[in-house]
């Protein structure tokens, strides 16, 4: 399990196409679940309340693919408690969007592709992102702003960050940089 | 006299669903700001503190619960809603949605028709770094749609008073490059310019507040 930030010019990071999930899929060695730069969930639409929707998508992941934490555990974990009962439609765009990535992390997977995943949250979000990516398998962030993913200071209160690992990619291969 | 004041605000979004949960408390609390013309000011804040809210209060796209908003003395309850882009625009966090045309250029050639400012010169689009003007908005990367809204409305529209909610990749040298362009360009034309983020930017703005649990206030000692 490693946690890497793959670098590279972000005007042509082609978040659009399928080309960067091969290039990360060859490297790897592995398929790699892609979550899209979509700014915002996005919530189910079947649900109102945060609480809600935690509950059906867990629910709905139950049975083929029991998630990787359940409930109580993961409203811990990602820091939801104190949001569990504002419906979806009133959080915050940023609370929206982590909301979705948070759901997105706790299905059982290998690898995972992240495109676009820090922007609009704050450093104490990204902060469990990165901790829980560590302890959930590989995962690539893949950032238009990786420096500020790369010099994110880890929180005294808090857990220990996972360390981020380069990747480079050239638009033609992806691979590790050396370290600096 | 400021061009943009903002007199003890207070916003509620109110019991939208009243019968089942409770309403929520005040969003924005007692928020008192004045920006001078000319000025820039950058807003940090946490996921959900209210800067969003904060800014769509700037925009004229919601009224205070309690409290004025003015611009240039007037307040904007006031401003017709045909007249508010001259006066205010708020930039949303999902600027991808507020693209109109297939193409940049006609898409330039509209915010300048409907602006009543001419199209900017080559040499002004170029400050942008956006990619061939026959290229769809929608197939721009997320950091090329931030500065061609930044193009549009800072530099076509250029309202007296722009909030942008949210700066995409604000350490990459094409942002930073269109921000401070359009930052001098609507200082000298005495314009105010706000930017919400949820961290420091290197690009240097007149004043920072926080925004932090509902409060809003002047940062001053970084």
């Amino acid at each position: 399990m490693a946690t890497y930030v793959l670098t590279s010019n972000p005007n042509t990071i082609d978040f659009g196409h399928a080309d960067l999930q091969t290039r990360v899929e060859t490297w790897l060695g592995t398929t790699v679940a892609v979550y899209r730069p979509y700014p915002f969930v996005e919530h189910s639409g079947f649900s109102e309340t945060v609480r809600e929707e935690i509950g059906l998508v867990l629910f709905n992941h139950a049975e083929d693919e029991p998630p990787l934490q359940e409930f109580d555990a993961f409203v811990h974990a990602w820091d939801l408690a104190a949001h569990l009962d504002r419906r979806v439609l009133d959080l915050s765009g940023g609370w929206r969007k982590y909301l979705g990535l948070a759901l997105f992390m706790n299905r059982p997977m290998p690898a995972r592709l992240l495109l676009d995943a820090t922007s609009h949250l704050s450093d104490a979000r990204v902060r469990t992102l990165l901790q829980r990516a560590g302890a959930h398998g590989t995962v690539v962030f893949c950032e238009y702003d990786p420096p500020l993913l790369l010099a994110l200071q880890p929180d005294p209160q808090s857990p220990a960050l996972p360390l981020l690992r380069r990747l480079n990619d050239d638009g033609q291969t992806v691979s590790e940089a050396a370290a600096s | 006299m400021s061009l943009l004041d903002l007199d003890t605000v207070s916003f509620n979004y109110g019991p939208a669903s009243a019968v089942l949960r409770p309403a929520p408390g005040p969003v924005l609390k007692n928020v008192s700001l004045a920006l001078q013309a000319g000025e820039s000011a950058l807003v940090l804040g946490d996921n959900g503190s209210g800067k969003s809210t904060l800014g769509r209060l700037v925009g004229g796209l919601m009224r205070p619960t309690t409290g004025t908003v003015t611009i240039g003395g007037e307040s904007l309850v006031r401003v017709p809603t045909r007249a508010r882009p001259s006066r205010t625009i708020y930039v949303s966090q999902v600027s991808y949605l507020q693209f109109f045309r297939a193409t940049l250029v006609d898409e330039i050639a509209l915010a300048a028709k409907q602006s009543g400012h001419p199209a900017p010169a080559d040499e002004t689009i170029a400050r942008f770094s956006l990619p061939s003007l026959g290229a769809n908005p929608r197939d721009l990367t997320y950091p090329e749609m931030w500065r061609l809204q930044l193009l549009l409305l800072g530099t076509i529209f250029r309202p007296s008073v722009l909030f942008i909610d949210e700066i995409i990749a604000p350490g990459s040298p094409e942002q930073k490059r269109a921000l401070e362009y359009t930052l001098a360009q609507r200082h000298a034309q005495g314009r105010v310019t706000l930017l919400a983020y949820q961290r420091m930017i290197e690009t240097r703005v007149d004043r920072v507040f926080r925004v932090d649990a509902g409060t809003v206030a002047e940062a001053t000692e970084d």
